[in-house]
């Protein structure tokens, strides 16, 4: 949505683009040293691009629209930290070789899905390629004659315990770099403020970020003794954490598309007008992302706004249109409190009851201090649902207009201004 | 808790059975010297412990599965299977969880029984305690790798087959069924999770990185832990909201109340008792909770409405598996619930609606739904009659096998019953309103500013000319042999529609004159036909609403 209006670069784009420079002088790099010395230990190197390439291919998609690819991360964090390999000593390749590795693994891994006709996200495929970069680099840099990956190796049997260490705050510091990127991104393309988002992504970091860093610490370490066989062995324990976060974003995704659909009860009903409550949902969604909501907020707040006219079952007649807007306050505030007791009944959605129940109140009563009890999200719904009652799905017509001055009518009294200017600003981006 | 006779006497045996292993293993040679094994082992009891109280998952009400044999297992390699047996046993002895003092004992034995088993089969394929540190990869994969994880392949078994056991006798069900059970969820997982028994060795022996290496280790197995149990509690968020959300709109009719959840749970039974996988199970149970959800897109007025019905309004109805598919269809992953909430109204001959489907091509979903709602409906009180006994319910479903219903799930179906309690709906309907959602309904609907009450119109029960009817009620089907059931049918009105409190019987009990209505068409291409057909063939075109002589 911003491309079309101001001819900038999103950073989506930027991260490409400086992902396919490193990697694009990195091959560059490491083919002029191979081809004047034969690349060593091939075996080994074939063997980590294949687990990194296998990994990206079985990359899978979590809540909150990310993608992952943990085994591949794993992998190429491994192989970014790895000193040894096996009983035959060093492996000894520089950063350039292994970044190079990476990238021509990572693009290996996407091809069987190009085949497959399926659309590749080039951003997760950026940020995480350049994390893993920025780790190797990190790792070989030199500081004062000694890298860290020269101490790893170097370090003697009673100081594993160390390495092990050093190598775990090596890659948190990639993963929090991660999740960085992938915020900035996220941001831009949703609308929403970075500080919220990069919340989310951290959060994102703590949970399946720290099984990719263990493991991937964990095969660095392994390798020594057990060689490459350290990949298959300790990776497919990582295949059934991804199972695990898949099936849970599985059935939040079930959930969402339940609700979604359920919602829909009331319009088939003859209650509300038809695509009410999605519209009510999705301009609520993008006014609490302007306004710098977390994704547990956000889903709340969908949840709720798809929810907010249930109460209207309960009426055995529907008011003219649904629109709540023209309805009286008393009859509003009934219709909210069912609407609550509906949603409060399923007893593991108490904060969406919430929501739903306080959609009526006013911003402020006369004379009467402000009530802070009201959330947030609540004072979302009520602004966006009168602006949809008002506008229904005359889209992008004049209606958008007179809707958005009346509502400025009821401005700081009924409607919260903070939440007007930035519904304002949604609907005329 | 008194317990019985023979869980105690399983109970002690096993005990026995632990101890006599315990003895063996105490005579093979430890790993390490005396010392180092002491602060080894209280490390390792330490991970046990928390990974029990940490990361335990309940599988079912009865079993919870713990990750503390990965640390077991890593203890038989580190220091020979007495340590392991007493890492185990010890950790099951500190478990903090509150359980039965039977029970608690019986999981100190369990470890101990299952861990003399592995470290027999790990002896028997040549795995051998002990390590030296920088170990050769061949080395480690033969002496270590192998054994291990065939090892963890007996501790499966012997657990299961343990647990099974006593299972069984604490609950009195079919041992094979909670051992199977138990073998179909646990066994990818558990020998999943074996393999981080091999990578704690690893790195803590021949990788030199020692007892840090446990955090390590922990770190990727809570996360997966994590994320199932954010799965587990998603899936029951979901199913309480949405039994939740169809609750709200039963809540309309009374009569209705809780038949979606009945339906869901019948349904569960006859898929359990045909085999289904857990997967589909779930599946279906969503599929019964929905399965009338496309009622919900008939306004409420068409519901409660007294008088005839135009045929627009009659379509809506008859429609209502149609418009519940339209409702849930974009929510993806639900692959068969879908055929099984559009098919529901099928019958085996051919004569339901709305594709008027027959035999094998009707969805298994849809005819083990079918199944499930007609029961629902029958051993539910209505306003006309009481609720009929489990066993006349089944008896009326058996004789409808060759014509509404496939044989194999009312079988299943009576063969779930006779182990499970089922309680019928005796109640009276109107009884006091029993949820904060219900008792808000009642305060709604009771108040004179939005109108009249739809559940005092409901209670006020038939009025004249208006039998209430039950389409998912075979008796008030129309049967094959029809020409025997017109004597015992009660005659509505003379060319009238019936008119009901349930809106689905119209298709069956009220086709006359509608026949023409429906097949000229107002619903579009197939389902259209589907439906014209399916009504068109059906009985002698006489408004019908009986209940057939016994």
């Amino acid at each position: 949505m911003t491309s079309t209006r101001s001819p900038r670069l999103a950073p989506g784009s930027m991260l490409g683009g400086l992902a396919l420079l490193v990697a694009v002088a990195a091959v560059g790099s490491a083919a002029s040293t191979v081809t004047t010395s034969h690349l060593p230990h091939g075996g080994t190197v074939v063997a980590f691009g294949a687990a990194i390439a296998l990994g990206e291919c079985l990359r899978v998609w979590l809540t909150g629209d990310r993608d992952a690819a943990p085994m591949g991360t794993a992998a190429a964090f491994a192989f970014a930290l790895v000193g040894e390999v096996g009983t035959s000593g060093r492996l000894g390749l520089g950063a350039p070789t292994i970044i190079a590795v990476v990238a021509v693994a990572t693009l290996l891994g996407v091809v069987p899905h190009l085949l497959a006709g399926r659309t590749v996200a080039l951003d997760g495929l950026a940020h995480r390629f350049l994390s893993v970069a920025v780790l190797v680099l990190g790792w070989h840099v030199h500081v004062h004659g000694v890298s860290a990956h020269d101490l790893s190796v170097g370090w003697g049997e009673e100081r594993r315990g160390y390495i092990a260490a050093l190598m775990a705050l090596a890659v948190a510091a990639a993963l929090v770099l991660d999740a960085v990127l992938a915020a900035a991104v996220r941001a831009t393309r949703e609308g929403s403020r970075l500080r919220s988002v990069l919340g989310d992504e951290l959060r994102a970091v703590v949970s399946l970020g720290s099984a990719i860093g263990a493991t991937g610490v964990l095969v660095a370490l392994a390798a020594r003794p057990m060689g490459v066989l350290a990949l298959p062995v300790f990776l497919a324990p990582l295949l059934l954490t991804q199972f695990a976060f898949r099936r849970y974003a599985m059935v939040r995704e079930t959930y969402r598309q339940t609700i979604r659909s359920l919602s829909r009860v009331t319009e088939l009903g003859g209650y509300t007008e038809t695509g009410h409550s999605r519209r009510v949902a999705r301009l609520a969604l993008a006014v609490g992302r302007d306004l710098g909501l977390s994704e547990r907020e956000l889903q709340d707040l969908e949840y709720a706004a798809l929810l907010h006219d249930i109460g209207q079952l309960s009426l055995s007649e529907p008011i003219p249109g649904g629109a709540t807007v023209m309805a009286a306050p008393g009859e509003q505030r009934r219709i909210a409190d069912l609407g609550a007791a509906v949603v409060r009944q399923a007893g593991v959605l108490d904060d969406v009851a919430l929501i739903v129940e306080r959609q009526v109140e006013p911003y402020r009563r006369r004379h009467e201090l402000n009530d802070r009890e009201v959330p947030l999200a609540s004072r979302i719904i009520k602004a966006v649902n009168a602006y949809d009652d008002l506008v229904g799905d005359d889209v992008g017509g004049s209606r958008s207009l007179e809707a958005l001055e009346r509502i400025h009518l009821g401005l700081a009294f009924e409607y919260d201004p903070v939440v007007v200017a930035s519904l304002a600003r949604v609907v005329t981006r | 808790m008194k317990e019985s006779p023979r869980v105690v006497g399983y109970v002690l045996t096993c005990v026995l059975l632990a101890i006599a292993s315990l003895t063996v293993a105490l005579r093979q040679p430890p790993g390490l010297h005396l010392t180092q094994q002491v602060w080894t082992m209280a490390v390792l009891v330490t991970l046990c412990v928390v990974g029990l109280q940490l990361v335990a998952r309940r599988l079912t009400p009865d079993v919870d599965v713990s990750v503390d044999y990965i640390v077991q297992l890593a203890t038989l390699v580190l220091l020979g299977p007495a340590a392991a047996m007493a890492v185990g046993g010890a950790a099951s002895l500190l478990d903090l969880r509150r359980s039965r003092a039977v029970v608690r004992i019986f999981n100190v034995a369990l470890d101990m029984i299952a861990m003399g088993a592995a470290a027999l089969v790990f002896a028997g394929m040549g795995g051998r305690p002990g390590f030296h540190v920088g170990d050769s990869t061949k080395n480690l994969l033969l002496d270590v790798g192998v054994p291990m994880v065939l090892a963890n392949v007996a501790m499966l078994l012997v657990s299961c087959i343990l647990v099974a056991g006593v299972v069984a006798l604490d609950n009195r069900v079919p041992y094979r069924e909670v051992l199977s059970g138990m073998l179909r969820s646990l066994t990818l997982l558990y020998i999943g999770y074996g393999l981080f028994g091999l990578l704690l060795f690893v790195l803590w022996g021949p990788a030199g990185v020692g007892p840090i290496s446990a955090v390590l280790v922990l770190a990727p197995m809570f996360v997966a832990r994590w994320a199932f149990a954010q799965y587990a509690e998603q899936h029951a968020a979901h199913e309480r909201t949405v039994a939740a959300l169809v609750s709200a709109v039963e809540a309309k009719d009374r009569y209705t109340r809780g038949h979606s959840e009945r339906v869901a749970r019948a349904s569960v039974l006859i898929g359990r008792a045909v085999g289904l996988s857990q997967q589909r199970t779930s599946t279906l149970h969503f599929a019964g909770m929905l399965h009338d959800v496309g009622k919900l897109g008939v306004p409420t007025r068409v519901l409660q409405k007294s008088g005839a019905l135009t045929d627009e309004e009659f379509l809506s109805i008859a429609l209502h598996p149609l418009r519940g598919l339209e409702m849930v269809r974009e929510i993806e992953f639900l692959g068969e619930a879908l055929n099984g909430i559009l098919h529901h109204h099928e019958r085996i001959d051919g004569r339901g609606y709305p594709l008027g489907l027959a035999g094998d091509k009707i969805p298994e979903f849809a005819r083990i739904i079918a199944v499930a709602d007609a029961f629902d409906s029958m051993t539910s009180t209505r306003s006309y009659r009481q609720a009929r006994s489990v066993n006349e319910a089944l008896t009326e479903l058996e004789a409808c096998t060759d014509t509404q219903f496939d044989a194999r799930f009312v079988l299943a179906l009576r063969q779930a019953l006779d182990r499970t309690e089922w309680e019928p709906v005796t109640g009276a309907p109107d009884a006091a309103p029993q949820t904060a959602a219900d008792a808000a309904a009642a305060a709604a609907t009771s108040d004179a500013g939005f109108g009249a009450d739809p559940a005092s119109e409901a209670v006020a029960g038939p009025s004249e000319g208006a039998l209430p009817v039950d389409h998912d009620d075979p008796a008030f089907g129309v049967h094959p042999h029809s020409a025997d059931l017109d004597d015992a049918t009660v005659r509505v009105g003379s060319g009238e529609r019936p008119v009901s409190d349930e809106p689905d019987a119209r298709p069956e009990d009220g086709h006359n004159g509608r026949r023409d209505g429906v097949q000229n068409g107002r619903v579009g291409r197939g389902v259209g036909r589907g439906i014209g057909r399916g009504i068109g063939r059906r009985g002698t075109g006489r408004p019908r609403n009986g209940r057939r002589r016994p």
